[in-house]
């Protein structure tokens, strides 16, 4: 330890820290403008300069490191007056346009004018003039005038994201951040620099001129979308959810969000919600009172029925739903694996994502980690850069843009074996490193059973985390919402429903034809007497249900979400329900006629799962009953920025994979080259053709398809023998 | 890129320890090539780096003798250091701003010349200097000046 | 008072940038000694011995420089900074187009002693002739086995690779040159670490200036001690100070450090001032020094003497001001300079310049206004000592200097007189 003084206050810190951080920890405040505590320090902007004895100059306190028995003064007069000059400067080129600025009322730059600029400004000669408000991209406005060349964004892109998307031009008082010529600013990682941005130099498009930061009101939350369960922040104005941001967590997501995180909350209120409960009348929907909706329920899940979806519904929900299911309706046909998925808890010790931190070897097996779980793809670089060793062994490649060791085949689970066995390109390696981390797709028995093998031959600790799933589904999982003993899967249910053989199906908070096979979802629908569905947003499920009770969104619930982890993660409430929409545990509460509150439910959910809530990491799920069996030659990838996830109209702003991608083989076969669109399901579906597919195999984004009325994208591929190939119109790319 | 140029670049991205260092080289071979730096090029010489448009836009915009606009036949620097600048440099440039009907820094329409003040060109000992496309005239009078200008539009000047 | 020629001994030998008659007048010979008979452990005590100082302008000892390398084994660089920006000055320019051998051999033996296998010789974008002359030179020496594979004989690897900036008087700072040198915007870097831990491609690296470099030539030579009995105790051996503006004979004249005045150097080797003119003022170490008046020019010419005499050598590049010229327009036209190479990374010298030089225009078209140079004043005051880099400071040093000698002149450029408050500030 290093003891040094900060204005006369004893500080003991560790060696390599910075004077900052001391002062920091002293409870010493140093202004600041281009140090940010998530990017590397660059010492540019000069705003934290201070005085340390026995140097001529001032020192930057956000680069300088400490020694010991150092003396430092942050508040002698040349600071004082440095810090002037600094602002002096800053505000002589600025535009001072603060009325009509997004960051008025959240600006470094207000805030370090007022606390350490002085009164007036010398400055009486034209200012510059540069670009001012334009679209960068299609989430990203940029303000030239308003910059003051903190560079975080620069780093963050650079060093963070390792997309150098946005860099310096010119130079000197000329400088300007941009993008390339005919560039747009359009990385699924972008967003993060409105939130970094000291000043309004960087706005949010869908944010802009909505709000006044003292309007709003600010609540903690987690982010719904995927796995990872990022720690975010909502901004509310008389309800409406107007913004998300990052909130800070080491564990989880540093200070970072991807653009489906950040923008991704349009379904709340910017598409079409269901906000009354539905019953079907001679063919139609009509609206009812939830007394009588619940009676419909309960009536018409009698006999064999099923039940499919929760996911997405909050922990406390899965909790009741499988109770209700338990004891009320007494049946063992559960599943929440609707997307294409085996099981959302690994086999073995469940991994941490600060598990990065510390491993000696990150295995991606089947994982496209940038769509499926993209916050986790930072961290992943941040130590490959330091030297952690990364290995993706799958059938597709290019699973994360960073170097790291690609091993393709077209037999992951074989593949895996025979690592577990010690052979292969990787055995050596694998079994030979001290900590391993294995991030897995979830997808497939096999490989799951051959990560079990992994893990039990490796000496050293070797973690597991499903990277692939739904945004709570480790709480589903752990819940309990999997097929019980002689129960049906997903896939059991609804084949059951198409011959006949289900009398009735509760669809919870998930689209039908999020299952991959929308000839079977068809066939069931067509069959089955009874569906009742129960979600926030309406689909193609609720359009067919008998029964359609609406829920809260996310946003709206106080609730608990489970992450890839196993953390139970607290989410508030921000506004009150809009409609009749109820929190998704009430609607079971009601069904079992538990009187419950909030506090009730939460300490029943706590006492039955406590390794949700411990400290200790979870030690892997059961065996799971069937589930996704993988189909040779049709590989299924998950992206959260498909909007068969959650319908959001900006959504169709973020970049995103294709739809359906090809191996060459394939591609031939259908007469189909790279960029060809062709009609499916009365939507225009843009096809690519990739060499780093297995040549005969065919890619859907599980999840994807399609608007409107939906066709089975595999028959319309030709993919069945046989199969109606009339509804693949294939044209030329314009 | 002719494709002399293209296999001494493609030499270049070899020759020093690390291909990052090939950028400059590779955009002067560009510059002297084009008289400028064209977008089409821009895009090649990324590729060539493996790194990005914007990256090599950052770059290229860093430097004053990498011009994103073509330049005349004749690029005439007038070195406005101050050591030529107390010797009469700022008069060479009125001078040739006059006689090429030029308001400032710029292109003659025909193409032929473009003058740019630049600062110290490090021959301030024989003051008032130009450059030539990057051949020094040392100690320059007007006269020097009518005379080169004179021999550059009958096509004498030697090519340089 | 004498020339001291070490390094321009022979540059009116015609035919010296050719390899033929550099040999014959004694080219070679030091890197010879260096290979042949002294080894590397041997040249660098040579060096240290000499008290050579970085002729790049900032004076460290360049001994001590190349011992801070550390011996772990690592790949190290020696770069040869021949980026020669500084206003003023045009020493290198002279070694680099006219004694290109003189300067490849310094190079050569240098690269040597530190340990280097590879040597880069940065050259500003401007020295395009520069770099062909080197090229030249490299191609020569390497048929003469000076460089390549086994130099000499001796089993030892010495490559040379030329590299061409491209217009910005920042990477002529050591750090910028680097990032120059790695294909990037000339960006100075954060130190630590230094150049000599981590320094081009991350390598233990020495930059050192051409004019440094050419002089450990005549250090192997005759021998560092003999080299350091030369000059003064502080500033050993000779310098070159590049002589310009309002003089009768400008050029380059060698002479030894602490021997000659500036006045002498002014008034007996450059002639003098033109004819029916007087001195004003000189800076003279580059444009980045205080000014001197003529009541200061028995200065000797020396680190330290012109340290004491509230400037510096710098450069050495020695810009002389006659009676006839108007400091306001003097210092708008460095302030020009300045703003226009300040790289953008820092706010004090990115604002603070363009500031600066929009208050001088205003005085210089007689549009000042009371308080302006009360305004100046203060930028300099918020400039000094904050920047990110040594080329803030650098572009006040002069103007804050003119300031207070020439405050007569710049009060009288305001129209309505004396800015009072000034003198008050000033005194
Ligand atoms: C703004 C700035 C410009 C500089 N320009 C040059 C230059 O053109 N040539 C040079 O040799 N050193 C220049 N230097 C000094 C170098 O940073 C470095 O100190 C020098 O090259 C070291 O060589 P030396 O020890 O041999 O002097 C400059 C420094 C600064 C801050
Ligand atoms: S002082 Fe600052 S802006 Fe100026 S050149 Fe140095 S780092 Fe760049
Ligand atoms: S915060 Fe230290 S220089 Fe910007």
């Amino acid at each position: 330890m290093i003891t040094l003084q900060i204005d006369g206050r004893e500080v003991e810190v560790v060696p390599g820290t910075t004077i900052l951080k001391a002062a920091e920890k002293a409870g010493i405040e140093i202004p600041v403008f281009c140090y940010h505590p998530r990017l590397a320090p660059v010492g540019a902007c000069r705003m934290c300069l201070v005085r340390i004895e026995k140097m001529p100059k001032l020192q930057p306190a956000c680069t300088t490191v400490v020694a010991e028995g150092m003396v430092v003064r942050t508040d002698t007069d040349d600071v004082m007056q440095s810090h002037e000059g600094v602002m002096d400067f800053l505000l002589s080129t600025h535009p001072l346009d603060c009325p009509v600025c997004d960051a008025g009322g959240e600006c470094e730059l207000q805030d370090n004018a007022m606390r350490y600029g002085s009164n007036e400004s010398r400055f009486a000669d034209p200012k510059r003039h540069f670009k001012k408000a334009w679209d960068l991209g299609p989430m990203v406005e940029l303000d030239q005038e308003r910059c003051i060349m903190c560079l975080r964004c620069i780093r963050f892109m650079s060093d963070v994201a390792g997309d150098p998307a946005l860099t310096l031009h010119e130079r000197g008082t000329h400088v300007v951040v941009d993008v390339a010529d005919g560039r747009r600013f359009d990385s699924i990682f972008a967003g993060n620099t409105i939130q970094i941005c000291p000043v309004g130099a960087l706005t949010s498009r869908p944010y802009r001129f909505r709000a006044r930061p003292w309007d709003l009101d600010v609540v903690d939350s987690i982010c719904p979308h995927c796995p990872v369960g990022c720690h975010v922040a909502l901004s509310l104005r008389h309800g409406d959810l107007l913004r998300v941001q990052s909130r800070d967590s080491e564990e989880v997501n540093w200070a970072w969000l991807c653009d489906r995180g950040r923008f991704g909350y349009g379904f709340v209120h910017r598409g079409p919600r269901l906000t009354q409960p539905m019953l079907r009348h001679s063919g139609a929907l009509t609206v009812v009172g939830w007394h009588d909706a619940l009676g419909a329920l309960r009536a018409g899940l009698r006999g064999r029925v099923g039940a499919l979806g929760g996911g997405r519904s909050s922990l406390e929900a899965q909790y009741l739903m499988r109770r209700w299911l338990r004891e009320a309706v007494q049946t063992e046909n559960v599943d929440h694996r609707v997307l294409p998925l085996t099981s959302a808890i690994p086999p073995g010790p469940v991994g941490r994502i600060d598990d990065i931190d510390t491993a000696d070897l990150v295995v991606l097996i089947d994982a496209e980690v940038l769509e499926e779980a993209p916050v986790l793809a930072l961290r992943l670089r941040h130590f490959a850069t330091l030297g952690l060793r990364l290995v993706g062994v799958s059938e597709r490649g290019s699973l994360l843009d960073l170097p790291y060791e690609d091993i393709r085949t077209e037999d992951v689970a074989g593949t895996l074996l025979e690592m577990a066995e010690g052979r292969g390109s990787l055995g050596g390696a694998l079994l030979g490193a001290k900590k391993v981390l294995l991030l897995w797709s979830g997808r497939g028995m096999g490989q799951r059973e051959a990560i079990g093998e992994i893990v039990r031959r490796r000496a050293g600790e070797t973690y597991t985390m499903v990277v692939g799933s739904l945004g709570n589904s480790y709480g589903a999982e752990a819940a309990g919402l999997l097929p019980g003993e002689g129960g049906l899967d997903a896939r059991g249910m609804l084949e059951a429903a198409a011959r006949g053989d289900l009398d009735g199906l509760f669809v919870m908070a998930q689209d039908l034809y999020d299952f991959p096979d929308h000839e079977l979802v068809d066939a069931a629908i067509a069959r089955i007497p009874f569906l009742a569905f129960a979600g926030t947003v309406p689909g193609h499920t609720s359009e067919q249900a008998h029964v359609v009770l609406p829920l809260a969104a996310w946003s709206e619930s106080d609730c608990h979400l489970v992450n890839m982890e196993g953390r139970a993660q607290r989410c508030y409430a921000g506004v009150s329900h809009p409609g009749e929409t109820r929190d998704d545990w009430r609607l079971f509460a009601d069904l079992l006629g538990l009187d419950w509150g909030l506090q009730e439910v939460m300490q029943a959910v706590r006492a039955d799962l406590p390794e949700l809530f411990g400290q200790h990491r979870p030690q892997g799920g059961p065996v799971p009953r069937d589930g996704y069996v993988a189909t040779p030659g049709l590989i299924f990838g998950a992206s959260i920025f498909h909007k068969g996830v959650l319908p959001d109209p900006l959504l169709d702003r973020l970049p995103r994979p294709p739809d359906v991608t090809l191996g060459e083989e394939r591609a031939r076969m259908l007469g189909l080259a790279d960029g060809d669109t062709f009609e499916l399901g009365g939507e225009r579906v843009k096809v690519r053709v990739s060499p780093d597919l297995p040549a005969g195999s065919l890619l859907v984004r599980a999840g994807t398809l399609p608007a409107g009325r939906p066709a089975p994208c595999s028959t319309a591929l030709g993919w069945r023998e046989g199969g109606d190939r009339r509804c693949c119109r294939s044209s030329s790319s314009s | 890129m002719n494709a002399e140029n293209t296999r001494r670049a493609e030499q270049l991205l070899g020759s020093f320890p690390n291909r990052s260092s090939a950028l400059i080289p590779i955009l002067h071979l560009v510059e002297d090539e084009f008289g400028f730096i064209p977008e089409g090029e821009v895009e090649s010489v990324a590729a060539m780096l493996d790194v990005t448009k914007a990256y090599v836009e950052s770059v290229l915009s860093f430097y004053t003798l990498f011009h994103r606009q073509p330049t005349g036949k004749y690029l005439v620097q007038v070195c406005r250091g101050l050591s030529c600048h107390l010797r009469g440099g700022d008069d060479l440039a009125r001078f040739l701003y006059e006689e090429l009907g030029l308001r400032r820094n710029g292109t003659t329409e025909d193409g032929l010349f473009t003058v740019e003040e630049v600062e110290c060109l490090a021959l301030c000992k024989d003051a008032p200097v130009i450059q030539v496309n990057l051949e020094y005239r040392p100690n320059v009078s007007r006269a020097d000046l009518a005379k080169f200008l004179r021999q550059a539009r009958e096509g004498v000047t030697a090519d340089a | 008072m004498p020339e001291k020629r070490l390094l321009l001994r022979n540059l009116h030998v015609p035919g010296i940038a050719g390899i033929e008659t550099y040999e014959r007048t004694g080219g070679y010979r030091s890197l010879r000694r260096a290979v042949l008979e002294l080894g590397p452990d041997a040249v660098l005590q040579e060096v240290m011995t000499s008290n050579l100082r970085g002729r790049g302008g900032a004076g460290f000892p360049t001994g001590r420089k190349w011992s801070f390398l550390p011996k772990d084994g690592r790949p190290r660089y020696l770069v040869c900074n021949g980026d020669e920006s500084e206003p003023g000055t045009c020493k290198d320019q002279e070694i680099i187009y006219r004694l290109p051998h003189l300067l490849l051999e310094g190079v050569l033996t240098s690269a040597y002693a530190i340990g280097a296998e590879q040597a880069f010789i940065y050259l500003r974008g401007e020295f395009k002739e520069g770099y062909r002359i080197l090229e030249q030179a490299i191609a020569e020496a390497r048929a003469g086995h000076y460089l390549g594979d086994d130099v000499l004989g001796s089993g030892r690897r010495l490559e040379v690779s030329l590299y061409l900036g491209a217009g910005a008087y920042i990477c002529g700072e050591e750090t910028a040159l680097l990032e120059s040198l790695e294909g990037r915007r000339g960006l100075p870097r954060l130190k630590p670490p230094f150049p000599a831990t981590a320094g081009l491609y991350g390598m233990p690296t020495v930059v050192n200036n051409v004019e440094t470099l050419a002089a450990v030539v005549p250090i192997v030579e005759m021998g560092g001690a003999a080299y350091a009995q030369l000059g003064t105790e502080g500033s050993a051996g000779t310098k070159i100070f590049s002589v310009s503006g309002h003089v009768r004979r400008p050029g380059n004249f060698e002479v030894e450090l602490g021997k000659v005045t500036l006045g002498e150097l002014l008034n007996d080797l450059a002639g003098g001032p033109p004819e029916g003119r007087k001195f004003k003022a000189v800076i003279p170490g580059g444009s980045s020094v205080p000014y001197l008046t003529p009541d200061k020019f028995d200065t000797p010419l020396d680190y330290e003497s012109l340290k004491a005499a509230g400037t510096m050598l710098g450069s050495g590049g020695v810009i002389v001001l006659d009676d006839s010229v108007s400091i306001v327009d003097a210092s708008l036209r460095l302030m020009e300079f300045y703003r226009h190479e300040s790289c953008g990374k820092c706010t004090p010298c990115r604002e603070g310049t363009m500031w600066l030089q929009q208050a001088l225009e205003r005085l210089h078209g007689g549009e000042g206004r009371r308080g302006d140079l009360l305004t100046i004043q203060g930028l300099c005051e918020h400039i000094d000592g904050q920047t990110f880099c040594p080329l803030g400071d650098a572009a006040i040093a002069a103007l804050g200097s003119a300031l207070r000698i020439f405050r007569d002149e710049f009060d009288q450029s305001i129209p309505g007189g004396r800015d009072r408050r000034v003198e008050e500030v000033a005194r």
